[in-house]
């Protein structure tokens, strides 16, 4: 087996190779231009890698590349891979998250983000998708949407807050409703859900009643109809996306050596929500990633040793160099949710399409229990073989508080493995001292229960 | 009285009671006991008190929580191994979708009653003598003293019982002119309801109860800052005095906007427990004194 290393930006900008997409350019641009965080992680370097960090560093230029070929832009806030399905069903609007801008910390221009939203008042003590409010008051990082669409309900009280400030500050929201997934009582029609959850029949028609208002605000914007055959497409393409990612995950998480970088992964599963913004072009970014960890398994190459520590992370950190700890420390990922895992599903393409959304949208972990969301991560990670779990908390989310404890003891009892919890600051710097040294702390645990 | 205790206006107190309950807005105690939500960094304190403290008590049949707000609706999970718990989903849209959803809820809530914990529905014209109107709890006061300011008392719940803070507040000379906190409750006019079986009764309350429903959580909650607008146009206080707890992140955002938006002095006091803690008195104190000068 042979055990690949993570390499520093300048050898990554090596690679920097004639017919890649124009959008991929040089890290070292973004280092200058603010982003200086980058210029500390580590990178998976191969041509796969290049160009799903130049997809990911691109979305801004992609969607004003958009608006200028008179595309309309969906806001699509919150409710994580369902409106953004009917919004590119329709030809002429493109859909992003502006709830993306979580993710400009671990670049360093949220830095910038975070500073404006904090002017306002919203600082350490508010989740760091503050960054969004940032990104709205500045006018950067993406231009501004034609539709702000939002969903409520079954939402964390950070984000409901900071929509609704977003909405105060005179952006208008469409907003509509997820409720809280109930367990069904004893008489009432259930339904099977992705991930194994059950929801009652009441509450997807009460979801696709919201998502029919969705789709006339979505046709206002348009000009013209969105009809059935329309969302079908929409689903299928969706569904397209999801299964070269789960092939992905798949492959990456049976592996001998994790055959992709843990950062790089991290991205690629981002792609599960963030996709909308340009669809054809992170199935290309994805086949080709796909393609990379196909090639490295055959060969027998990876990044971590055969007796590395296997992990399933829960949550998205709010740090992307955190991820490298794990390949610096001989671990490996064998299992994730990012908070989303309801978007890496098939969507039932044989149901009627709003329901088969609704669906979708109420199988998402953060409408449901947390006992539901511990119980698919027992699930997984027992499939896959982890050795440990580490609950990665989001500083100031207002679910994070719970959820490690009620994930830890049903862990604990059904599985008997150890759970650590972490709370990765965006600003980086409890990095390698308070988490490595934690992290570094669990493997040890680990190797010594293999004992 | 068999009781169940709960802290929103959402849940309707009119259906626990003709359902031979006894309804308890909670009111904070002084000590937040130990109990099934342990003491974690980002946990909003008043939620652990409300789950601690009532699933400790003899006198509790059971607890309502709702989906307002997150932290609650994560509380729950941590209750339902001690006491029953019903969680309720109230729709944060006011549409005439989401009001059907909350009639069905307040339905699932009339069956919970029953059948889970043996109470009773009874007939139209008892249930109808049940919905009565109770009187504006938004708390409007005439005190008024020489030498002395009005404020507004405006905020979320907090673990420190609101007589306290009003002490705090007149031992500085401020006069409370109004209190929207979210102990608030808002009654129903049983004149309006309509339905000949205890069933048409119940939904059609329910509707009312969720349409005249007027609070942060909505989205959008500009109902819940004209009210307050409409408030200190008409009582012209000298000054607001927003409370929230620590972790509220809700209470924290509404009130950067209110003090963008109400034009008047605005005093944030975050309390971090179930007592006032010195920086807080402080606040208050000068407070008082920037009214007074």
């Amino acid at each position: 087996m042979k055990r690949l290393q993570t390499c520093g930006f300048s050898e990554f900008d090596s690679q920097v190779r004639a017919g890649m997409p124009g959008y991929v350019r040089p890290l070292s641009e973004s280092i200058e231009s603010g982003d200086g965080r980058l210029s500390s992680i580590g990178f998976d370097p191969s041509d796969a890698s290049f160009r799903l960090w130049g997809f990911l560093r691109s979305e801004e230029a992609r969607l004003s590349e958009a608006v200028k070929r008179g595309k309309k832009l969906v806001g699509t806030m919150k409710d994580l891979g369902t409106v953004p399905v009917l919004a590119y069903s329709l030809p002429d609007l493109t859909a992003f998250y502006p709830d993306g801008a979580w993710w400009l910390p671990c670049m360093n221009v949220g830095a910038k983000a975070l500073k404006a939203a904090s002017a306002l008042g919203i600082g350490e003590n508010i989740c760091p998708v503050r960054a969004m409010i940032g990104a709205f008051e500045m006018r950067e990082n993406f231009p501004l949407p034609d539709r702000l669409i939002c969903s409520v309900g079954a939402t964390c009280d950070d984000f409901s807050a900071l929509a609704q400030f977003l909405a105060g500050r005179g952006h208008d929201i469409v907003w509509w409703e997820i409720p809280h997934r109930r367990q069904p009582g004893a008489n009432e029609e259930v339904v099977r859900l992705s991930g194994g959850t059950y929801a009652p029949v009441s509450q997807v028609a009460f979801v696709r009643e919201e998502l029919r208002r969705v789709v006339r605000v979505l046709e206002d914007l348009a000009g013209m109809p969105l009809s059935g055959e329309m969302m079908r497409t929409g689903i299928r393409k969706t569904n397209a996306v999801r299964k070269v990612l789960g092939k992905i995950r798949e492959t990456v998480f049976c592996a001998g050596s994790q055959p992709v970088g843990s950062v790089e992964l991290l991205i690629a599963e981002m792609l599960a929500i963030h996709f909308c913004s340009d669809p054809d072009e992170s199935m290309e970014v994805l086949a080709g990633l796909l393609g990379q960890v196909e090639q490295r398994v055959a060969a027998g190459e990876g990044f971590s040793a055969e007796d590395a520590v296997k992990v399933f992370w829960v949550n998205p950190p709010a740090d992307f160099g955190v991820m490298n700890i794990l390949d610096k420390l001989n671990c490996r990922l064998c299992g994730t949710d990012f908070m989303f895992q309801h978007a890496l599903d098939q969507i039932a393409e044989e149901e009627d399409p709003l329901t088969a959304l609704a669906m979708c949208a109420l199988a998402d972990p953060m409408a449901g229990s947390i006992a539901d969301r511990a119980d698919r991560i027992r699930r997984e990670a027992g499939r896959f073989g982890a050795e440990a779990i580490v609950v990665s908390r989001i500083p100031g989310a207002s679910h994070c508080a719970f959820e490690g404890r009620i994930i830890a003891d049903t862990l604990t009892e059904h599985l008997d493995i150890p759970v650590l919890q972490l709370e990765i600051q965006s600003s980086g710097c409890s990095m390698d001292q308070v988490v490595g040294g934690r992290m570094e702390a669990l493997c040890e645990t680990v190797r010594s229960l293999r004992r | 009285m068999r009781r169940i205790v709960h802290c929103s206006n959402r849940v309707p107190d009119w259906l626990i009671r003709a359902a031979g309950f006894e309804p308890e807005m909670y009111q904070p105690g002084r000590t937040i006991p130990d109990g099934p939500v342990p003491d974690i960094e980002g946990v909003c304190p008043f939620a652990r008190m409300f789950v601690n403290d009532t699933c400790r008590r003899d006198d509790t049949d059971g607890i309502v929580f709702t989906t307002e707000c997150d932290q609650m609706r994560r509380s729950a999970e941590f209750a339902g191994s001690i006491k029953p718990v019903f969680l309720m989903n109230v729709p944060a849209t006011v549409t005439e979708h989401g009001s059907e959803l909350y009639a069905d809820e307040v339905e699932r809530l009339a069956g919970f009653l029953v059948n889970e914990l043996g109470g009773t529905m009874p007939a139209p014209e008892t249930l109808r003598s049940v919905i009565e109107r109770r009187p504006d709890e938004t708390g409007r006061a005439a005190a008024e003293g020489a030498g002395r300011n009005k404020v507004m008392l405006l905020g979320g719940h907090v673990c420190v019982p609101v007589g306290v803070f009003r002490t705090l507040l007149d031992d500085y000379a401020l006069d409370v002119v109004a209190e929207t906190l979210s102990q608030s409750g808002r009654g129903l006019d049983a004149c309006a309801t309509t339905g000949v079986d205890s069933a048409a009764l119940v939904r059609s309350a329910a509707k009312m109860q969720f349409q005249d429903g007027c609070d942060i959580h909505q989205r959008p909650n500009n109902k819940f800052h004209s009210v307050v607008r409409s408030m200190v146009d008409e009582l012209n206080p000298d000054g607001v005095v927003l409370l929230r707890q620590t972790w509220c992140d809700r209470w924290y955002l509404e009130m950067l906007r209110f003090r963008e938006t109400l034009g008047i002095s605005l005093l944030d006091v975050e309390l971090n427990g179930p007592s006032i803690d010195a920086r807080a008195v402080c606040r208050v104190q000068a407070f008082a004194e920037s009214l007074a000068g």
